[in-house]
């Protein structure tokens, strides 16, 4: 489930520059923000029609975790690296095979991403952002409470989740705090017992 | 709903001192509304003025529920609507004009000085003009992000307390100008404006994102609210306009619209603190379920004083420290913790967890002390009894001390954990990971 990734490295891939010498799009994100938009409905709609081979450019008041996995799952590879002033500018890039399966949709405003789950190294994986709140505390203490799962959670949710940790103690689970970056938290949350 | 977090979460956070600043005050001033009712019984718990029971009642208005909803409002709206929270200056500015005005006022009415009053009023006004103006721009920055019960809400909130500051400022000239027909029927409306309006609207809008997120509990469905919150916006403008009309049919008929709509929103929030999925709702929801108790009260007990069969000084009572101070504690206990949580998050090595800031015994005194003296002080109104509102005064008092330990262990507990843990690290590089293992 790790998105396609260019950002590790520390030179750009060679696509970039092709990419940012003829974007099919740019946003801004900041801007849209500012004047009340909505940049992820305005970035997927952008990066509907971008064929293989092309690509998009964004400009955040952050680094878009988020964007950056939702563009790629819908074939996009990415690159991202800080402007200044806290600003991030990430290109992104279709890559081949993905145009016809994404094109052929209709330009539908964004829908929630479904809960994700995945098997790490580290254990499972629930990724609950992209909900409003308190939609990522429900979606997590609703699969605790289900019982299923007695071994560590790690959880991605978009902020530290003040709410959710006295829930969580009163459940006689502990938490860890794995990584923090804006818009992207990762806890470790495990069953007393564990 | 889709929720992009675009503008991080450290953004959105006022500077600590803001909130703390106004929940002190709050904290300080709901001490000495019951303490002024200890102190004078029998000219505190009065209609009229100007005098001590016209500054217990503004002691209460402006100095805890105002002042506690300023700081809430600053807070919660710019978190729940993602965007970059009012800068330092500005929450300063409104506390030293709503501070500061509210205490002049309060000072004024206790030694009857007409220019006081004046000074008072007029500062205090340009600090609620000054948020109101904070409140529509945030608004405005805001509508996007939905939540179609709450923003509505605040809006017609904003509008309420435009009308309340303008009533304010001519009531209080009024002692030197005599310039409107009938005082007391402007009072009652700048009460209604103030109390359904500006405060009640804001309690309904953020109930519907507050009561959830307390409850841990699925909010109500989209627009679920509309009904009660049209309702209400049409009770209290006719009610008000009634007043200042001189229609008690009007007056009566906004009563009756506003029972309909309080009953409305009770149902709407018991409803959905009923799917919660937190296992012990513990104090903080025994002093709101007691408030949703008091709401439909409140207006019954104004239809009565309208019609002559009820002291107004129920009303007064049911609907003040009754409805909103009991909801106002049953929220902002909850709110004081997470909101220091959330600051350790921006300045601390390791996030605290908002239950190692609480110490349960003080809340458990509250949501017994609390009701106790709002009980003791309706039937003193009713009974125009001043040993128990002397009664009410000290249980009261002794609710204030418990919540003041309260807060001031919630601040001593995030100090310490930051002495613990120390400073959150600088990101290694510019926007970069800030991991913290714990």
């Amino acid at each position: 489930m790790t998105p396609v990734d260019a950002s590790a490295a520390t030179t750009p891939p060679s696509w970039v520059a092709d990419v940012e010498a003829d974007p099919v799009a740019t946003v801004d994100a900041a801007d849209l923000l500012a004047q009340g938009g909505d940049p992820l409905s305005t970035v997927l709609a952008a990066a509907t029609p971008v064929p293989a081979g092309r690509g998009l450019v964004v400009v955040a008041p952050f680094d878009p975790v988020p964007l950056r996995d939702l563009l790629a799952t819908h074939g996009f590879e990415n690159f991202s690296r800080p402007v200044g002033d806290g600003r991030y500018r990430v290109t992104f890039l279709r890559v081949g095979g993905c145009r016809e399966s994404v094109a052929s949709e209709p330009a539908a405003p964004a829908q929630p991403p479904k809960r994700k789950f995945w098997m790490d190294a580290d254990g499972l994986h629930l990724d609950a952002r992209g909900l409003s709140a308190p939609g990522p505390m429900i979606e997590i203490l609703r699969f605790i409470d289900g019982g299923a799962h007695d071994q560590p959670l790690m959880v991605h949710v978009p902020q530290f989740p003040v709410h959710l940790i006295p829930e969580l103690e009163e459940r006689g689970w502990t938490w860890d705090l794995l990584d923090e970056t804006p818009g992207h938290v990762i806890l470790r949350l495990m069953p007393g017992d564990a | 709903m889709v929720a992009v977090p675009l503008a991080g979460a450290e953004q959105r956070l006022l500077h600590p001192s803001v909130p703390v600043a106004f929940f002190g005050l709050a904290t300080l001033a709901h001490l000495g509304f019951w303490l002024l009712l200890a102190w004078l019984p029998e000219r505190a718990a009065v209609i009229g003025g100007p005098g001590p029971g016209l500054a217990a009642v503004h002691m209460l208005t402006v100095g805890v529920l105002a002042a506690a909803a300023v700081g809430a409002v600053l807070q919660i709206l710019p978190v729940t609507t993602m965007q970059t929270a009012p800068p330092l200056w500005a929450g300063w500015a409104l506390l030293v004009l709503i501070g500061g005005g509210g205490t002049l006022l309060v000072a004024a009415f206790l030694t009857i000085s007409v220019a006081g009053m004046i000074a008072g009023a007029t500062a205090l006004g340009l600090g609620l003009l000054l948020f109101t103006g904070l409140l529509g721009r945030l608004l405005w920055k805001g509508r996007a992000a939905g939540l179609p019960d709450t923003l509505p809400a605040i809006l017609g909130a904003a509008v309420a307390l435009a009308g309340v500051v303008a009533l304010a400022v001519l009531l209080a000239a009024d002692y030197r100008l005599a310039w409107l027909p009938d005082h007391g029927a402007a009072a009652a409306a700048h009460l209604v404006l103030a109390g359904y309006g500006f405060m009640g609207l804001l309690v309904v809008g953020f109930s519907h994102i507050l009561v959830p997120m307390l409850a841990v509990a699925e909010p109500p469905k989209p627009r679920a609210g509309r009904p009660a919150l049209v309702l209400a916006v049409c009770a209290v403008a006719a009610a008000a306009a009634g007043l200042l009309g001189g229609s008690v049919f009007l007056t009566a008929l906004g009563g009756v619209a506003g029972l309909v709509a309080s009953v409305l929103h009770v149902d709407t929030m018991v409803r959905a603190h009923a799917r919660r999925m937190r296992k012990r709702l513990g104090p903080s929801f025994v002093l709101i379920r007691v408030s949703w108790l008091l709401l439909p009260l409140s207006i019954a007990a104004g239809l009565g004083a309208l019609a002559g069969i009820m002291p107004p000084l129920v009303f007064g009572v049911l609907l003040l420290p009754g409805w909103l101070l009991t909801i106002l504690l049953g929220m902002l206990q909850r709110i004081l913790p997470f909101l220091a949580s959330m600051n350790t998050v921006r300045r601390c090595a390791r996030p605290a967890s908002a239950t190692a800031l609480v110490w349960d015994a003080p809340l458990k005194v509250l949501a017994v002390l609390h009701p106790a003296a709002v009980a003791l002080l309706t039937l003193a109104a009713a009974l125009d009894a001043p040993l128990l509102t002397r009664m009410a005064g000290v249980v009261g008092m002794a609710g204030a001390i418990a919540f003041l330990i309260h807060a001031l262990t919630v601040g001593v507990r995030a100090l310490r954990h930051r002495r613990r843990v120390g400073p959150k690290p600088k990101p290694a590089r510019p926007g970069g990971t800030a991991a913290t293992a714990a």
